[in-house]
C-alpha cells in the first residue's frame, strides 16, 4: 500500500513489450538498474510497469533486444498535474480546500452546553471563554481539567462538569448540585428570645425549658425558652435551646410615593445592529454605532444549525430602544398602587412564613408626596436565639 | 589461494567459492551469508523470491526459467508473472506445481 501510494506520487506507466525476445530485454533492463514490477504476459504480448523517470531510460535495452516498448497507460500524479495545466485553477481549488480542511479541523469551533439546568447556557460559555475554551481556539491547546477546575470554582452550584472534544466540537457536560443547607450549630447553648413585642398565639418547643406559655404578652428581649437545665441536685446543665413560638404582634408599614415623577419611556425608535459571528470572528454587517442617547439594549443570537448541530456561524442582533425621560404626575390611585406594592414587599421580606391577619390604613398627600401608613396585626414567629455566653476560670 | 581466483566476464574477482562455502558449512551459517550463492524463498506455493538472479530466459503464463548462478531454475504453473524485477532478484507469483534445476 505504501509503495503503491510512492509510485502513484512519483507516476508510473504500463508499457507493451513487441518482439521476438521481451525475456532479454527484461534481463538487460534489470542489469542496467531498473525496476520493473507487475511483468505479465497476455495474449499481445508482455507487458509490464515502470517509473516515468525510467521510462525513456529503457529505449537502449530495447534496442539491443530488438523489441519495441508501447506506452499503454500513465498513472500518477505528475500525469494528473500535466492533464491540468489548462484547468490550474481547479487543481489550486482542490490543493487549497485541503489545506483549509486541515486547518479547520485543528480548531474547536463549536461549544455545546448540556446538563444546565439553572444555568444559563450563554453565561456558562462566557465563562469557559474566560477559562481558556473558546469558539476558534486550536484544539491542541486544550486543556479540559484546567477548564473543569475553573469553572467548578466559578460556579459552586456545579456538581460536577466534563470537558469533552468530538470532532470539533468541545462539550461541557454538567450537572447542578443540590445546594448545602446551612448546618445549625446544635452544640452552642443558647436561648431563646422574643424578636418582638406580641401575644403569644401557639408554641412548639423543642428543646429548652420554656419560660412562658400560651395567652401571655411578651416584649421584645424576653426569655421564652431558658437553655439552661437546673437538675434534682441544683447542677446547672447549658443546652442548644430552639423552639417556634407563634405570637400577635403589630407592625406599621410606611411608603411614601412622590406625585410628580421623572419616568423613561421608549420613543419607538429603534436602532439595530447586525454582526456575524463565523468561526470565532465578528464581521459587522451594519456600520451604526451606540446611540448617545438614553437606551434600552437587547441582545438575540440565532446559530446556524443544521439536523441538530451548532455551525460556528451566528448571527447577533442588537436592539437599542430609544429612550427618553418624560415628567408624569401619578394620581392619588396610581400612587396607592406603588406603595401597596413596595409595602407588600416588604411584608414578605420581613413577616417571612408569617401573615398579616388585619391592617388598617392612612393615607395623606404632603408637599406632593403621597403618603400609606399601615398598621398591620400580623402572626408570626417571633422566636430568635441568642447565644449563652460561658465564663471559664483559666488556671496558669 | 591464487588458484582459486576467477575472473568474472564484467571484470570482477570471485575469491573460491567453494572454500567459503566449506568455511560457512563449518561455521555453521548458511551458504549464502559467505557465499556467492542464489537464495530462494517460497511463501507456499503461490510466491518464490528468488535472490541472486541473472536474468529472464524464458516467461509465459506456465513456464518462468531464471538463470541463477551456474543453474537454470525452471518455475512450471498456472498463472504464473513476476511481480518484481530488480538487477538480481525477483517475485514470481501465481501457482507453482514444480521446480526443477537444470544444470
Amino acid at each position: 500500500m505504501i509503495l503503491r501510494n510512492i509510485r502513484w506520487w512519483l507516476g508510473y506507466v504500463r508499457f507493451g513489450i513487441a518482439g521476438h525476445s521481451p525475456e532479454r530485454f527484461l534481463t538487460l533492463a534489470a542489469r542496467e538498474g531498473y525496476v520493473l514490477w507487475d511483468i505479465d504476459k497476455t495474449d499481445q504480448g508482455h507487458q509490464a510497469k515502470v517509473s516515468c523517470r525510467q521510462y525513456r531510460k529503457l529505449w537502449s535495452a530495447a534496442k539491443k533486444a530488438g523489441v519495441r516498448l508501447r506506452v499503454q497507460k500513465r498513472h500518477g500524479l505528475p500525469f494528473v498535474w500535466r492533464a491540468c495545466r489548462g484547468q490550474r485553477g481547479l487543481l489550486y481549488g482542490t490543493v487549497g480546500a485541503v489545506v483549509i480542511l486541515i486547518l479547520l479541523s485543528t480548531r474547536v469551533w463549536c461549544i455545546d452546553v448540556e446538563g444546565n439546568e439553572t444555568l444559563s447556557a450563554y453565561e456558562i460559555k462566557q465563562a469557559a471563554a474566560e477559562c481558556g475554551l473558546y469558539t476558534g481556539m486550536p484544539k491542541n491547546e486544550l486543556e479540559p481539567r484546567v477548564v473543569q477546575q475553573r469553572l467548578m470554582a466559578k460556579f459552586p452550584q456545579i456538581g460536577w462538569v466534563a470537558v469533552n472534544t468530538w470532532g470539533n466540537t468541545a462539550k461541557i457536560r454538567l450537572e447542578e448540585g443540590i445546594a448545602i443547607p446551612e448546618v445549625e450549630d446544635t452544640a452552642k447553648p443558647v436561648n431563646v428570645l422574643s424578636a418582638m413585642n406580641g401575644q403569644i398565639l401557639s408554641m412548639d418547643v423543642y428543646h429548652g425549658v420554656s419560660e412562658v406559655k400560651v395567652g401571655d404578652a411578651v416584649v421584645q428581649g424576653q426569655l421564652l425558652v431558658s437553655g439552661v437545665l437546673t437538675g434534682a441536685e441544683g447542677q446547672e446543665s447549658f443546652i442548644h435551646a430552639s423552639a417556634k413560638i407563634i405570637a400577635q404582634t403589630r407592625r406599621v408599614f410606611v411608603m411614601e410615593v412622590p406625585l410628580e415623577q421623572m419616568e423613561k419611556r421608549t420613543t419607538g425608535q429603534q436602532v439595530t445592529r447586525r454582526s456575524l459571528h463565523i468561526f470565532g470572528a465578528s464581521l459587522p454587517l451594519s456600520f451604526q454605532g451606540e446611540p448617545d442617547v438614553p437606551y434600552t439594549r437587547t441582545l438575540q443570537s440565532k446559530p446556524l444549525v443544521i439536523h441538530g448541530v451548532e455551525l460556528p456561524v451566528t448571527l447577533y442582533e442588537e436592539t437599542f430602544a430609544i429612550e427618553e425621560p418624560v415628567a408624569i404626575t401619578l394620581t392619588q390611585e396610581q400612587a396607592r398602587e406603588k406603595a401597596l406594592e413596595e409595602i407588600r414587599k416588604k411584608q414578605t421580606e420581613v413577616l417571612k412564613d408569617g401573615k398579616v391577619t388585619s391592617a388598617l390604613e392612612r393615607e395623606q398627600v404632603v408637599d406632593g408626596v403621597y403618603r400609606l401608613e399601615m398598621e398591620c396585626v400580623c402572626e408570626e414567629n417571633i422566636a430568635v436565639e441568642q447565644e449563652i455566653l460561658l465564663e471559664t476560670d483559666s488556671v496558669l | 589461494m591464487g588458484r582459486r581466483q576467477k575472473k568474472q566476464s564484467d571484470g570482477g574477482i570471485v575469491w573460491g567459492v567453494g572454500r567459503l562455502e566449506k568455511a560457512a558449512r563449518k561455521l555453521e551459517l548458511p551458504p549464502a551469508v559467505l557465499a556467492n550463492v542464489t537464495h530462494m524463498e517460497f511463501s507456499g506455493n503461490t510466491q518464490v523470491t528468488v535472490e541472486g538472479c541473472g536474468g529472464i530466459l524464458e516467461y509465459t503464463g506456465e513456464v518462468i526459467r531464471v538463470k541463477t548462478g551456474k543453474m537454470v531454475t525452471k518455475f512450471s504453473g498456472r498463472n504464473l508473472h513476476i511481480r518484481c524485477l530488480r538487477e538480481d532478484s525477483l517475485i514470481v507469483e501465481g501457482f507453482v506445481t514444480a521446480v526443477e534445476f537444470l544444470i
